[in-house]
């Protein structure tokens, strides 16, 4: 039996909500978009997807990506980044700062002399992700809809998409639903 | 014990002045094959399984980030989308009433908020298990000419 997913989306576009915010000084309202998902995927969900898409079963899919995720974790907390073709790759970063138990701040961990600067300088360490050119292109060239103007809803089954009869939400499906 | 090796930096701070900084030094670039091989090796996964992984962890991106969604790979942490929005763009304000005029008005706004949306970039969160790590990791002395 195929599994469905219910996704509300309009396929290829990316859905934003406007907000506003007063300005203090002038007191004017000054508007601005925010990008929204149309939905948000759990970590059950893209496993099962995962798994359908790769013809495996969800147990196995599970274990994959614990394994995927140690590794990526081994590797750029011991300094490398990993790369994903098309898609980007995980590296870490780090921030400088000294404690200041006065001030109860973080100050500038910046030295006049190479003898001054130490290791425990480094206060932070992040795991990040950094996207490929070809995706940040097409992240920049994608059309972009009012969430709230767009109601439509579609079935994805394994990786086609369907769009559902009628307007408003995505029909009932088989399997994890999430609108 | 994660570790990473600390270079050192010059760089110019906020108050203009040249100042050197620590680093966390990067070492290579794990390709797809590095990576694979690494989890075949340390993990009771076939090449199959390791495939998989990978696989669906890039066609998930083209499947539901780009198309609006933001999804939790399991085991790494949530992936979503922001962006940037210069509000000197947008000049209007929107219209609470219900004439066609206001109607005509509303659109123009949405429009002109829509076009203030620069710099869309992917925001990836990693699970707590990593934050946690990364909290952990050694750092390595190492001498680097900051001038090299």
């Amino acid at each position: 039996m195929a599994k469905v997913i219910n996704l509300k989306t309009n396929v290829g576009k990316l859905g934003f909500t406007i907000s506003s915010v007063e300005d203090g000084d002038t007191g004017n309202v000054k508007y601005f978009a925010r990008l929204r998902a149309f939905t948000s995927l759990s970590e059950d969900e893209i496993n099962k997807w995962a798994a359908t898409f790769m013809n495996v079963s969800e147990a196995s899919m599970r274990a994959a990506f614990a394994a995927l995720s140690e590794a990526i974790e081994y590797f750029v907390l011991n300094g490398h980044s990993v790369t994903f073709g098309g898609i980007g790759n995980f590296t870490f970063t780090t921030k400088t700062g000294i404690w200041d138990e006065q001030t109860q701040k973080w100050t500038s961990a910046g030295k006049n002399s190479m003898d001054d600067v130490s290791p425990s300088d480094i206060r932070a360490t992040y795991v990040r992700f950094r996207p490929s050119t070809s995706l940040r292109n097409a992240l920049g060239c994608s059309s972009l809809v009012n969430i709230e103007d767009t109601t439509f809803g579609y079935q994805l089954v394994n990786q086609d998409v369907k769009p559902s009869a009628g307007g408003n939400d995505g029909g009932g499906g088989n399997g994890g639903g999430n609108g | 014990m994660a570790e990473i090796k600390v270079g050192i930096v010059r760089r110019t701070n906020l108050h203009g002045g040249r100042k050197l900084y620590a680093i966390g030094l990067h070492y290579t670039n794990i390709s797809e094959a590095e990576l694979l091989n690494y989890m075949q090796q340390n993990s009771q996964l076939g090449k199959g399984l390791a495939v998989a992984a990978v696989e669906a962890f890039k066609a998930a991106f083209t499947t539901f980030l780009m198309n609006g969604h933001s999804m939790q790979v399991p085991y790494l942490g949530t992936f979503s989308l922001t962006c940037n929005s210069d509000t000197k763009k947008v000049t209007l304000s929107p219209s609470s009433g219900s004439t066609e005029q206001d109607k005509e008005n509303n659109r123009k706004f949405k429009r002109q908020v829509r076009d203030a949306i620069e710099n869309i970039r992917v925001r990836f969160t990693p699970i707590a298990k990593i934050r946690t790590s990364a909290k952990s990791v050694q750092f390595k002395p190492t001498i680097v000419d900051p001038d090299a």
